[in-house]
């Protein structure tokens, strides 16, 4: 910090225009704030999704902003912040945001609130995440999520009675999660690790999922209550922390179509190739070239065969393209030779 | 590019034009493993060839071009202008392969062949600066086996630019 400066030199003084005077001495003060004084937090804002072995999300832009409520008076506040930004940060835009802790470690905060401005600055309410969920969907993809996640059940005895005969873990926790095209499909049953312990962490099952309340009707966060539920060693995977987990190699996939052809998969200069799609399917037959071969190239397709005719250039000779068909939800694509005429 | 390249730009063309043409390749009668994408060193030659085997009964197109020595090279300037090139196609038929059995049509599949080729390019006006023209259409044999037709067009092309 510097022991004395002035603030900006205001050069609208004198032109008398209410909005030049505003930005100069309000939105102007607000963003030197950030800038240059000690209350500056270098953050950075994120959205798209989390990558959990690198720690970072698709898109995160570093900028200045103000955390508020670190000096908090009650341990149920702990996780609670408040960020100011500059308005042209257009924080609505993120979900999330990565700040330093006391401790020089960063920290990921998810917006819990639609922010907001007041015209002098973009205000939202943040909550520290404190776990990040992961799970597999029904392709054995993995997603990782960061949460605030709380206790639902901080004062009742963990256990359910039946008859004195069983006694099962009753712990319930709510998670709040940014909400997307990913975790809108979240629904009931759908089972997570959620613990920091590793040698047997605990095992929770989605019993409700709150979408529309916390919307702000611009898809913002969700609310997702966990149930403990019964660790299933044929399926759980506590090294991977993954319940019910899919291995990707067991999803079966759909065959390609497969593309037939006589001779090599190459096409002379001034010849033509026909390329046949097996399936029965109807399908679309495209290229993909270079602008090399732009205007050499024309395609004829009939019902599931397509000919391919060159140019008589020279210049072609040793260029490829790729011929692509798809279909019935399915693509396939060869790659193709540019060979000599003769 | 050198002064003989319209030999190699123009068999490209015409291989490329014969492999192309559906009236040739049915002519040819290509068996069922034959591919008629792909007929260029299998039916269709840009060179002098004689099949190894006579087992195979097959009919083949071959061309060949030539730039015939210059036949004014001390005469006038004016006559050293122009070239003379040659285009010359066999159709090369095994003479069990001469039958022909194709509705509407009635004659040797090695005549037939020539009959198209020469449709095809006698009067051309894209080789060279003339105009293409059959010079001869004559037929002969290779061996015991092979009979031929050879037909010879000849084209009229500017010094330098291709002779």
């Amino acid at each position: 910090m510097q022991e004395w400066y002035v603030i900006n030199s205001q050069p609208t003084m004198l032109n008398g225009l209410e909005k030049d005077e505003w930005d100069a001495w309000v939105t102007d003060s607000f963003d030197e704030l950030i800038t240059e004084t000690p209350l500056r937090d270098d953050v950075k804002l994120c959205r798209g999704q989390f990558n959990g072995e690198t720690g970072e999300f698709e898109v995160e832009v570093e900028t200045q902003a103000i955390i508020q409520n670190r000096d908090f008076d009650a341990y149920t506040q702990g996780w609670k912040r408040q960020i100011l930004t500059r308005m042209s940060d257009n924080l609505a835009e993120y979900k999330y945001v990565k700040a330093t802790d006391t401790l020089g470690n960063t920290q990921i905060y998810l917006i819990m609130t639609m922010p907001e401005t007041n015209k002098i600055y973009t205000k939202a309410v943040l909550h520290e995440c404190n776990y990040t969920l992961k799970w597999q969907d029904a392709d054995g993809n993995i997603y990782y999520y960061p949460t605030y996640t709380a206790d639902a059940t901080q004062y009742n005895t963990g256990v359910e009675r039946n008859g004195n005969i069983l006694e099962t873990g009753y712990i319930q926790l709510m998670s709040w999660i940014s909400l997307d095209d990913v975790t809108k499909e979240l629904y009931r049953d759908k089972r997570m690790f959620i613990d920091v312990a590793s040698e047997s962490p605990e095992t929770y099952v989605i019993t409700s999922t709150s979408k529309v309340p916390y919307s702000y009707n611009e898809m913002r966060i969700m609310r997702i209550t966990f149930t403990e539920c019964e660790y299933n060693p044929k399926t759980d995977r506590i090294d991977l922390m993954l319940c019910d987990y899919i291995d990707p190699n067991d999803i079966p996939h759909p065959n390609p179509i497969n593309i037939t052809f006589s001779g090599s998969p190459s096409i002379r200069i001034g010849g033509r190739k026909t390329f046949t799609a097996e399936t029965e399917n109807e399908v679309v037959f495209s290229l993909v070239n270079s602008a090399l071969l732009d205007g050499k190239l024309t395609i004829t397709q009939t019902d599931n065969k397509c000919v391919v005719r060159c140019a008589n250039d020279s210049a072609l000779v040793g260029a490829t393209f790729k011929v692509e068909v798809a279909g019935g939800g399915q693509r396939s694509e060869l790659l193709v030779d540019v060979i000599g005429a003769v | 590019m050198g002064k003989s390249s319209c030999i190699r730009s123009w068999k490209n063309k015409i291989v490329s034009e014969l492999s192309q043409d559906d009236e040739i390749i049915n002519a040819l009668g290509l068996n069922l493993d034959e591919d008629p994408d792909d007929l260029v060193w299998k039916r269709i030659f840009c060179h002098y060839f004689i099949p190894q085997t006579e087992e195979q009964v097959r009919s083949y197109i071959l061309v060949e071009i030539d730039i015939p020595e210059r036949r004014t090279r001390y005469g006038s300037s004016d006559s050293n202008i122009w070239v003379h090139p040659t285009i010359v196609f066999y159709v090369l038929t095994h003479q069990e392969d001469m039958h022909m059995n194709m509705a509407g049509e009635s004659g040797t599949r090695m005549d037939y062949l020539a009959e198209l080729i020469e449709e095809k390019y006698e009067g051309r006006q894209d080789f060279g600066v003339g105009t293409l023209q059959l010079k001869s259409d004559t037929a002969g044999s290779v061996n015991t086996t092979y009979r031929f037709r050879q037909l010879v067009f000849e084209a009229v092309d500017v010094v330098g630019v291709c002779g």
